[in-house]
């Protein structure tokens, strides 16, 4: 149970989409791929356990699409290349659930940056607090790990009827 | 109070207020607003009509009983008590978008009721 009072954990949001997260964060947020071979470490009396970076990533980019107001994650770049992959023969067939998802993990703490599209016509404002809320309450239930903060970049705006882009090319 | 605040998800705060003002006679429905969508997001849906803010709730809702003032009072007075049974100390904005005109019970020879009894009340308020 979290809420955006003043004790709880909070970031900033950035609603812009030139700035990235300036922090020495590993990977980049709309690549979607998350390199880190870090993890995070859980040091029982009997053993530990391991938390990888992508286990936290994965579970802060669906926590985050679990909010109606968000449209897509990522950057126009990750996007698009999301989409071809996609269409790549062989290739995973969707999107990374990592697109956009960027996150630092320590021993016992993770800061998480996101990209994400909402949707035209409701309160940012709303759809920010929504996602950082549930976004820190899957991640803490989850891994046990303490979400420090969580920066919310909304890189773009999706109209609803407004073609994305071109769907195909036309010839092949 | 306490100096520390009670943690209340904003949905579960959010439900709790929509739930209760659905409950008051005289509340037709909760409304989005006129402008931008007033809802309180979480995972999986939305309660539309109550915006949870960092200082304050805001509720929007449509009424279907006049005079007006006894319907908002006895909304702000359900509300007020989910919020105090959650712990929650925040101000509380009502706002009334509309009255229901299709659904205003047939005028009496005692006026406009309000919660079934009969409340002597001016000329009755269009909106």
């Amino acid at each position: 149970m979290t809420e955006s009072s003043p004790g709880a954990p909070s970031g900033e949001t950035t609603a812009t989409s030139t700035t990235a997260p300036s922090r020495t964060a590993p990977s980049t947020p709309s690549g979607g791929i998350v390199t880190s071979q870090r993890a995070a470490t859980l040091k029982g009396e009997n053993g530990t356990t391991v938390i990888a970076d992508g286990v936290v990533a994965k579970i802060a980019g669906l926590a985050a699409r679990e909010i109606p107001g968000v449209y897509d994650m990522g950057k126009g770049v990750g996007r698009t290349f999301g989409a071809l992959r996609a269409r790549v023969p062989g290739g995973s067939g969707q999107p990374s659930v990592t697109q956009g998802v960027a996150v630092e993990v320590g021993e016992r703490q993770a800061a998480i940056d996101l990209d994400v599209v909402t949707y035209y016509g409701q309160s940012i404002v709303e759809v920010t607090e929504a996602i950082r809320s549930n976004v820190i309450d899957r991640v803490e239930s989850m891994t046990g790990l303490e979400v420090v903060e969580v920066n919310i970049a909304v890189a773009d705006l999706h109209v609803e009827g407004e073609p994305e882009e071109p769907k195909e090319s036309r010839v092949q | 109070m306490t100096t520390q605040p009670v943690q209340v998800d904003r949905a579960v705060l959010a439900a709790a207020v929509a739930t209760a003002l659905a409950r008051v006679p005289g509340v037709a429905r909760l409304s989005p607003g006129a402008g931008v969508e007033v809802a309180t997001q979480f995972a999986g849906g939305k309660v539309v009509g109550v915006g949870v803010r960092d200082d304050a709730v805001v509720a929007h809702l449509v009424i279907d009983r006049l005079p007006l003032d006894q319907v908002a009072g006895a909304a702000r007075a359900a509300a007020e008590a989910a919020l105090a049974d959650l712990g929650v100390a925040r101000r509380l904005d009502l706002v009334i978008d509309d009255v229901d005109l299709d659904r205003l019970p047939p005028r009496s020879a005692t006026g406009w009721t309000a919660t079934g009894v009969g409340v002597p009340a001016g000329p009755p308020t269009r909106a």
